[in-house]
């Protein structure tokens, strides 16, 4: 039985499919990294299924949605927690994520440097902050240097992507600086060979 | 076979516990429907990992987040998909509504009735219409009268609730643009275990 033939759409920048392409490159599966320019984006899009990217195709078939996504290649990859518990747990952990990276669209969307930088101080105490500080906790009660069990699972290439990203953009950096756990975490994965290798490698963008 | 003591922890509402109550039903499997009143939510909240709700205790030891809730019942129970691609589509689903509810979000924090409606009709035109029309496409090509595969999963019963609820009182007028939406929501909520739920729960407003 030959290996699935993968090819995961999405725009030249790291966004929503950087921890896919983490864990392919963890995992050391071949895929066809399929990045469309920004122009491109309104012609292609009546031709997506649901209209949105990032899009996974699998011989074939496509599959749109990141958290449905990167579940299934979690699974394929065994990033997904040792039993349906662990599995539970790490949804939850992408959930309350991907709440807190709602929280970021005001700023993000802001093209107004000043009002930028104001919007930022609220995300950073209101949402960042109380983040950290849940997310550390939950790093050292866990005890294992991942998030969720005993092994690296999709959660860790979710955050592991967003601390590099900010420390790539001098994001939140005083935050971050304030749990050493998160610190040592972000440089244990970063220093995985196959990790590093892709780092190395990958098409340098700002987001 | 081991039997799980299971508590369900939510407002005293459908809203995001529903589909997590209506799975139970399915399933004949007890559980405690903690229903918290608004006034006694502060004491609760630190309770709750991430100090939301719902929240899902299993043996002693708490889930948070709607979508994780959900997925994780249905697979205890047999309603997330008959393998990996069905349990990816059924995940792709649920996501998708859950953007729509995040689009809405400015229509539920707008201030005054006139602003709301005004806000709605700008949302349903660019954002929800879209997204029907697609999903009519793709409920209409599975061909099986359900989401996923050939028989019920989570992802009809969040449809199921969710459609309820936008005729009910979100969007009204706008599920009923799609007749084959509308029919599956009246068909559904006729299979007798589902039916049984909406008939007995306890009535609120939302």
């Amino acid at each position: 039985m030959s290996p699935p033939h993968y090819k995961l759409t999405y725009f030249n920048m790291m966004g929503r499919a950087e921890p896919m392409r983490l864990m392919f490159a963890y995992a050391g599966v071949p895929y066809e990294d399929n990045r469309i320019e920004k122009e491109q984006w309104p012609a292609l899009k009546s031709h997506m299924p649901n209209g949105q990217i990032p899009v996974l195709e699998v011989d074939g078939k496509q599959l749109s949605q990141s958290m449905a996504i990167s579940t299934f290649l979690a699974k394929k990859f065994g990033l997904d927690g040792k039993d349906d518990w662990e599995s539970a747990k790490v949804q939850e952990m992408l959930g309350t994520l991907d709440d807190v990276k709602l929280k970021f669209r005001p700023w993000m969307m802001e093209q107004d440097a000043n009002k930028k930088a104001e919007i930022f101080k609220t995300v950073l105490t209101e949402t960042i902050d109380p983040y950290l500080e849940r997310l550390s906790e939950t790093l050292k009660k866990n005890g294992s240097g991942y998030f969720v069990g005993q092994k690296p699972t999709q959660v860790d290439f979710h955050l592991f992507h967003i601390f590099n990203w900010w420390q790539q953009g001098n994001i939140a950096t005083e935050s971050i600086k304030k749990h050493p756990e998160l610190v040592a975490f972000t440089e244990k994965m970063g220093s995985n060979p196959k990790i590093k290798q892709w780092l190395e490698k990958r098409p340098k963008t700002a987001m | 076979m081991v039997n799980h003591s299971y508590k369900l922890y939510y407002f005293n509402m459908r809203g995001r516990a529903e589909p997590a109550r209506f799975l139970f039903h399915l399933a004949g499997v007890p559980y405690e429907d903690v229903r918290i009143e608004r006034e006694d939510w502060p004491n609760h909240k630190e309770e709750m990992p991430w100090g939301q709700v719902p929240a899902l205790e299993v043996d002693g030891k708490k889930l948070a987040q709607s979508a994780a809730i959900y997925q994780y019942l249905a697979k205890q129970f047999g309603y997330n998909g008959k393998n990996d691609w069905e349990t990816a589509q059924v995940q792709e689903l649920l996501g998708s509504i859950d953007d729509i509810f995040s689009a809405m979000r400015p229509v539920f924090m707008a201030q005054d009735e006139a602003e709301k409606k005004k806000v709605m009709e700008k949302i349903v035109a660019d954002t929800v219409i879209p997204y029907l029309t697609r999903l009519q496409k793709r409920f209409e090509a599975n061909g099986t009268n359900y989401f996923v595969g050939n028989s019920l999963t989570v992802a009809d019963l969040v449809f199921m609730v969710t459609f309820a609820s936008f005729k009910d009182r979100f969007a009204p007028g706008v599920i009923e643009k799609f007749p084959k939406l509308d029919a599956f929501v009246a068909k559904v909520s006729q299979e007798p275990k589902i039916k049984e739920w909406i008939e007995k729960r306890p009535k609120t407003d939302m």
